[in-house]
């Protein structure tokens, strides 16, 4: 399935079965109970204001953590947490049947950058303005606790 | 009793204290005999708005063994973990874990001082609440420099994220029952009512 795999188009959903990661900064229980934490999955205002509105990720087929890493530049060392997360159980993580918020996705967000092709995002964890909070931290304790942890060595 | 000014640096009150020099600590205090390092334990401490009570007993002196109570000002009482003497060992390794993870935080960039300060009252102020017995929370810092902590405990899901504004976002959700709860409220003020039904969830047992 991934000798054909490429980057699609921006906003074209990544196929299935894929395993995306997240490079993030050390919680700190990180290195001791290996979870995720919530606060890997909030989006900055950076993410918020971007097209997509997506939390970036990276299709680990197309470009593994440790090259990845390579795009934080000289904050590289800090990024040492990988959040890996198939994308179907992204888009089967369950939200509040009340809340307004479409479920998550997984697509692309091609950079044109060399070795970049798995670039994709995470879409559907940005609040609308005056929407409920609840729900959307709801979806990000739900993505913690998917999320399969390692840790990249200090270089 | 006797009133004066200690200064420290981001340091719990044992180090504190361990790296006060008797006689400077003594002058300071204005006590009126001199007692050798040796001579004086910390027996307790107890915080009270920002005053932190230091009795001291003596031993091994030949001038007094009567305990001394001392009143000291704390010109930044935020940065005295003025709960990690009130936990049991567990429970101090990870409050001073916490501090560290903080302060670490805070020299990276990752978070201001001023978030720090607010994170480490939010925390102080909930553990109070709880009556010391609250689990230290797993802590994480979020992409615009806020706090965000976290407690997990079976199908229970408790965090409050604090914002370099003094703004905190408090959030409970079960994960089998999909039962949520939120709250908002300034740090320093109180707690929203609802928090008391939450937080025996994620108490030390």
């Amino acid at each position: 399935m991934t000798d054909n795999l490429s980057c699609g188009e921006k906003g074209e959903p990544v196929p299935a079965g894929l395993v995306v990661v997240r490079l993030a900064k050390l919680s700190m229980d990180a290195e001791e109970t290996g979870r995720a934490h919530e606060s890997h999955f909030t989006l900055s205002t950076e993410d918020q204001n971007s097209e997509l509105k997506s939390l970036s990720v990276w299709v680990r087929a197309l470009t593994p953590p440790h090259v990845a890493r390579e795009f934080m530049e000289a904050k590289k060392q800090d990024y040492r947490l990988v959040l890996n997360l198939n994308v179907d159980d992204i888009r089967e993580v369950n939200y509040l049947p009340e809340a307004p918020v479409p479920p998550l996705d997984v697509v692309w967000d091609p950079l044109d950058k060399p070795d970049s092709d798995g670039h994709a995002g995470i879409v559907g964890l940005m609040r609308p303005n005056n929407a409920p909070k609840a729900p959307y931290k709801n979806l990000r304790a739900r993505l913690a606790q998917l999320a399969m942890t390692e840790i990249l060595p200090l270089s | 009793m006797h009133n004066s000014t200690w200064k420290h640096d981001n340091k719990d009150l044992h180090t504190a204290l361990d790296d006060m020099a008797p006689s400077t600590r003594l002058e300071q205090m204005d006590l009126s005999r001199p007692l050798r390092r040796k001579s004086i334990s910390v027996t307790r401490v107890a915080p009270l708005s920002g005053v932190v009570k230091v009795l001291f007993s003596t031993i091994k002196t030949n001038i007094s063994t009567v305990p001394q109570a001392l009143t000291v000002g704390i010109a930044d009482p935020l940065t005295i973990s003025n709960s990690v003497l009130d936990f049991t060992f567990g429970g101090q390794v990870r409050v001073r874990k916490l501090q560290k993870f903080l302060d670490s935080s805070t020299r990276s960039g990752q978070i201001t001082d001023a978030t720090r300060r607010l994170a480490w009252l939010a925390w102080t102020s909930l553990a109070k609440i709880a009556s010391r017995k609250l689990l230290v929370p797993d802590a994480g810092i979020g992409p615009d420099g806020q706090v965000l902590f976290s407690w997990n405990r079976n199908d229970h899901h408790f965090e409050i994220e604090i914002f370099p504004s003094g703004l905190a976002e408090i959030f409970y959700l079960n994960f089998e029952t999909d039962e949520v709860w939120e709250g908002e409220y300034r740090i320093g003020d109180s707690f929203p009512l609802e928090i008391s039904s939450k937080l025996p969830l994620f108490l030390i047992v």
